[in-house]
């Protein structure tokens, strides 16, 4: 039987981690109190 | 933005680099992270120090802030051509930043609203609401949203 060698580029998306924890931690917060459009 | 951008390269998926050659060179990144909201993600932005941290709220003054935001917009056309179903979220990090930010799309809304609807929210009374944005409006802007057309 015929092996096959499968690649599995690593995208990294969506990411898993953030370089700017503590802005995603304040948008979150604003987006928590705002109404959105849809 | 007609200004012509910095050359970029994409670290990853969702993470960009580039140099920012005025008075000195400043190696930036512009991120895309999920929000808590589903298909809303933030767009960080900032400045690489030499210690291997991020300053998302330096004053570079490096003489370049047109090329700089001109870079950002064509990251962010990149991104959302990838993934247009997004909402990207952006806001300044301090005040004279978001100040930039509403002068910046006031300024350039003719040729952002080609590409993507626009809109934004403003804080009033700890409460806030997503408008579509009016160029026209004198209102301030706490955070913009950006969505391809």
């Amino acid at each position: 039987m015929k092996q096959k060698t499968v690649i599995v580029y690593k995208t990294e998306f969506p990411p898993e981690e953030t370089l700017f924890p503590e802005k995603l931690k304040k948008v979150n917060e604003i987006l928590a109190r705002t109404k959105m459009l849809d | 933005m007609s200004r012509t951008p910095y050359p970029y390269y994409k670290e990853n998926g969702s993470r960009y680099k580039f140099i920012s050659s005025g008075r000195r060179a400043i190696e930036k990144v512009v991120e895309f992270t999920p929000t808590t909201l589903k298909n809303v993600y933030n767009l960080g932005f900032g400045d690489l120090l030499p210690n291997g941290e991020m300053d998302d709220t330096a004053k570079s003054n490096n003489g370049d802030i047109i090329k700089v935001f001109a870079t950002v917009i064509s990251i962010l056309e990149d991104f959302t051509e990838t993934h247009p179903s997004l909402k990207i979220v952006f806001w300044g990090s301090t005040l004279e930043r978001t100040k930039i930010y509403n002068r910046i799309i006031k300024t350039y809304y003719q040729s952002f609203s080609k590409i993507f609807v626009v809109s934004g929210a403003t804080d009033a009374k700890g409460r806030s609401e997503e408008v579509i944005y009016n160029p026209s409006d004198t209102c301030f802007y706490s955070v913009f949203f950006v969505k391809r057309i």
